[in-house]
């Protein structure tokens, strides 16, 4: 963690003229306009300032009510159509508006209103008093309903937050055989409950910030006090606080912006879709970050180990997770290196394939136009469209491309001999292998990296491709997340660390957690959980 | 980090330290020595290696007990405390021409032995070039970064190098060593010469990571460092003998790249054939690691000399000369081994041993001791912004001119 290099903070003391031009443009913008703006204190021109600020937009519903005591005071009821639930606002907010037992209040002057409401009538759980347009704004446009009252610039807010919201489902990225069928959803709410759900415990911390100043997307940081560490901690929230943007759309948004490395293909923040992987990541002392309206959850700090790591590795048997771990390592080896190594092998290096491949291979090359490389290229990219024309197609017309791809392309191109069998088994087996990666993101890295191999192997044969992996090697280990470095345990050497990397050691044998991470409460577990033999055996 | 990761300053840990000296010993030397020593030493050469050890130990002794006395600094810094300012640059000026030469006849080696074996149509200023591209990156990134990079080279390193020999067990005579010793041990002793000065004497490199090593990691660098004397002799020795019972005395003495043509001999089942272009990749993999220490300790000794804040405006032109110098250093590869075995010994020994000794002499003579701070001086902008997190650990003082 020595000079780490700290986005925005390390900018703000020196601040050029255009800079803070662009920043005070930048101020007239946002919705700060509002802020310390009261409200007015007769009803009307509060109704004609609502929908004169927001364009008397449709969906903003206005119902006015009068109230049973003495004066007669009107109530101003202001809401967003869709955004809350309407059974619970008729339940919990209208129908105590006109309970009788409310003439009780008679005498009350009307900026006691609001206060009595709270306490006496409303009986939803979150309730609060409003005193500026800004946090009037705020709560009506996440789906809160706001109560105004006659004579007084005082309004209260009572959370009747719903609509409609896809329900939990299985998570699409991240398939599992063992292990919980949830995934996240797009409402943080649901999704901090799923975790809090796994972690029952007081020292799971939650702050919530809003980031985006017209999205005020709601961002929340998820840690279990005690074991994340607390200089990572500070760092991401002076990250976070550092965005100033117009608008958080997914986490995506976020993970660029707090990134410390941005010329690399690899992902130094990681993103997980199942609620158990995220508790298990908040168990090793990582941080969570959640942002409402995608199921993507962000993990920091991140090391490269970590996409090789599936949830379902510790569901399973120590055994059968290692040798899945291992096939995962080698297919990502595969998935970046097979293709330039096959190029490098024919076009450069033929000794070292058995003679009788050999033969076959230079049978199959007979009479194809290109070179090998060139061949390989052209396959690849047939590839990377199928593959990206897959996932954007209507669902209807797959079967189509799989038949065009498959059957078309696959089959004729070998049998009009424009390219030869040997390369479109190579290109598909790495296709498979890609694959095998948990993690699609660290998958992307492969798949761009391919092409630059492929060049290496080229144009050098080996000696190319031993640049290239070179060059990625200098490059993966100047990488940090967050202070840590990315080839971590690998590179700074960890040695108890290596337990859950290329192997996954039994449960029993896991008793510390991951290295400079849970700095301050390193134990997972009790020494006695080591299976004894029974005695006499 | 990253972005200013090492920019002035950095920190390694002593087995990071311990694993980089490894890669340089094995660096460029593995493939080309045992040939040199075999010439010599004939079937006795495994002895020579083993007698290198001893010789290793002493020669890293004196770094070590330099590296006691003055533990935040290097060599260059040293040097103008114990026999001032001026001698001192004048002798860190000795080390520039050595580093600049030996970063040359490291490259030399890389695109002879790859324009001799591996791709023989490619010309060697293209290999030169785009090696040194790696290697400009690798520098630039700085020492942390090399140092780590340098820890998963040392682990596939060993790997492959373990494999390679394991799969010629099946061919290794045990009657190509006899006689044994049949002139005496004067024919072993004489073989330690070419070891002794390619690459025991070049290790003076270190004298410039040592003061790298984190603080806390002092206590245990002396014992890392001799285990590694340990293992690079075992390993140089392994080698050499496995090369003597593989391929026999009179083609290990007349083959160029030993270690490349004993690994062709790799026949396991007609399957597993050929393949030593893995060793071509595990061997570009240590002189790139030698080439970029030698780079980066060329780099910062110049920076040191001349009281620069940072050593990476350097890095580039530095490598642009060692090209040209490279290309013209020598006439072709029958020449690189009369260099190698006849002079660069004496050059080495000099530089490597010879100096470093009387620079210890005069320090103990004189009762020097200094635990000042060697970093680079900060920068004067941005009121030390970049720096000042990443001296944590190291004297916070910038080094007085």
């Amino acid at each position: 963690m020595v000079g780490r290099y700290k986005r925005g903070v390390g900018r703000a003391g020196k601040k050029t003229a255009k800079q803070s031009a662009r920043a005070e443009k930048h101020e007239q913008q946002q919705l700060e306009p509002y802020a310390d703006r009261p409200l007015f204190a007769e009803l009307k021109q509060n109704r004609q300032f609502i929908a004169q600020q927001m364009g008397e937009s449709a969906d903003v519903i206005f119902r006015e009510m009068q109230l049973m005591n003495s004066i007669r005071t009107n109530v101003l009821v202001v809401y967003v159509q869709g955004m809350v639930d309407d059974e619970r606002m008729n339940e919990f907010v209208l129908q105590p508006l006109h309970r009788e037992r409310f003439a009780q209040a008679a005498e009350a002057r009307p900026d006691e209103l609001p206060g009595m409401f709270k306490n006496h009538v409303l009986s939803t759980g979150i309730v609060n008093e409003i005193k500026d347009w800004k946090q009037f704004f705020e709560k009506l446009l996440l789906g809160y309903c706001l109560i105004l009252f006659e004579g007084t610039s005082k309004a209260i807010s009572s959370s009747v937050v719903g609509g409609e919201r896809r329900g939990i489902e299985e998570p699409k990225t991240e398939m599992a055989i063992r292990g919980p069928r949830e995934g996240f959803t797009e409402s943080i709410r649901v999704n901090t409950a799923m975790i809090r759900r796994k972690i029952r415990s007081p020292k799971l911390w939650l702050e919530q910030k809003t980031i985006g100043e017209l999205t005020q997307t709601p961002v929340c940081i998820m840690y279990i006090q005690g074991l994340a560490d607390e200089n990572v901690l500070k760092d991401l929230r002076e990250r976070l606080d550092a965005i100033k943007i117009d608008g958080v759309l997914e986490s995506g948004y976020i993970e660029e912006l707090i990134e410390e490395q941005m010329w690399t293909p690899f992902p130094t923040v990681m993103n997980i879709e199942r609620p158990d992987a995220v508790a298990g990541n908040l168990l090793e002392g990582r941080i969570a970050i959640l942002v409402d309206g995608t199921p993507f959850v962000l993990i920091v700090p991140t090391i490269m180990n970590m996409f090789f790591q599936s949830s379902e590795d510790y569901y399973q048997r120590y055994d059968i997770a290692t040798f899945l771990r291992m096939l995962r390592f080698v297919s990502f080896l595969i998935a970046l290196l097979m293709p330039s190594v096959y190029v490098a092998i024919v076009s450069y290096h033929q000794e070292m394939i058995p003679t009788q491949l050999l033969l076959k291979l230079a049978a199959q090359r007979e009479g194809v136009p290109f070179p090998a490389y060139l061949e390989a290229f052209i396959m690849e990219l047939v590839f990377e469209i199928l593959r990206e024309a897959v996932i954007r197609m209507p669902s209807a017309a797959g079967n189509t491309i799989s038949i065009v791809g498959g059957l078309v392309i696959g089959q004729s191109v070998v049998e009009a001999g424009i390219v030869s069998p040997a390369v479109v088994i190579v290109v598909s087996f790495t296709a498979i292998a890609s694959f095998v990666s948990p993690a699609y993101s660290l998958g992307i890295a492969a798949r761009l990296l391919r092409f630059l191999l492929l060049l290496a192997a080229s144009t050098l044969g080996f000696y190319g491709i031993g640049l290239v992996v070179l060059l990625l090697l200098l490059h993966l280990s100047n990488i940090r997340s967050f202070g840590i470095p990315y080839t971590k345990p690998f590179a700074p050497l960890y040695f108890k660390d290596l337990k859950d990397t290329l192997v996954r050691a039994p449960l029993w044998l896991m008793r510390e957690r991951p290295q400079k991470l849970a700095v301050n409460n390193p134990v997972r577990e009790q020494i006695e959980l080591e299976p004894r033999k029974e005695p006499g055996q | 980090m990253s972005k200013y990761a090492g920019l002035n300053n950095a920190a390694i840990s002593a087995s990071q330290c311990a694993k980089i000296f490894f890669l340089f010993g094995l660096g460029s030397a593995a493939l080309i020595v045992p040939t040199a020593v075999t010439a010599i030493a004939k079937q006795d050469a495994w002895i020579s290696m083993l007698l290198v050890g001893p010789v290793n130990y002493l020669v890293m002794a004196v770094y070590l007990a330099l590296a006691e006395r003055f533990p935040n600094l290097s060599i260059a810094q040293y040097a103008e405390r114990v026999i001032g300012t001026w001698a001192g640059k004048a002798l860190t000026f000795t080390y520039i021409l050595f580093f600049l030469l030996l970063s040359a006849l490291v490259l030399r080696n890389i695109s002879d032995f790859l324009g001799l074996s591996v791709l023989p149509q490619t010309p060697d200023w293209f290999i030169d070039v785009t090696f040194m591209i790696v290697v400009i990156y690798g520098v630039y990134l700085g020492i942390e970064t090399i140092a780590r990079t340098g820890e998963i080279l040392f682990a596939w390193g060993l790997f492959v190098v373990l494999i390679i020999l394991l799969s010629l067990l099946n061919q290794f005579e045990l009657s190509q060593f006899e006689p044994l010793l049949y002139e005496g041990f004067e024919r072993p002793i004489k073989g330690v010469y070419p070891v002794f000065g390619f690459p025991v004497c070049e290790f003076v490199f270190i004298t410039v990571i040592l003061p790298l090593v984190d603080k806390e990691e002092r206590p245990k660098l002396k014992r890392y460092i001799n285990w590694t004397v340990v293992l690079i002799t075992v390993t140089g020795c392994l080698l050499t003998v496995f090369l003597i019972g593989v391929l026999g005395v009179s083609e290990t003495a007349r083959s160029p790249f030993a270690v490349y043509d004993m690994a062709k001999n790799i026949n396991i089942e007609e399957i597993l054939v050929r393949v030593e272009i893995l060793v071509a990749i595990v061997w570009i993999g240590t002189v790139f690691m030698k080439l970029v220490l030698c780079v980066y300790v060329l780099a910062v000794l110049t920076g040191q000399m001349l009281n620069l804040s940072t050593y990476r405006p350097l890095v580039f032109p530095y490598s642009v000369l060692v090209i040209p110098l490279s290309l013209i250093a020598y006439r072709n590869s029958a020449h690189t081994n009369l260099f190698a075995m006849g002079v660069w010994t004496t050059y080495s020994a000099f530089q490597g041993l010879l100096l470093p000794s009387l620079l210890l002499a005069v320090a103990a003579i004189r009762g020097l001791r200094d635990n000042g701070g060697g970093m680079f001086p900060k920068l004067a902008q941005a009121g030390g912004n970049r720096g000042s997190e990443a001296d944590k650990g190291q004297g916070e003082e910038p080094s007085p001119a």
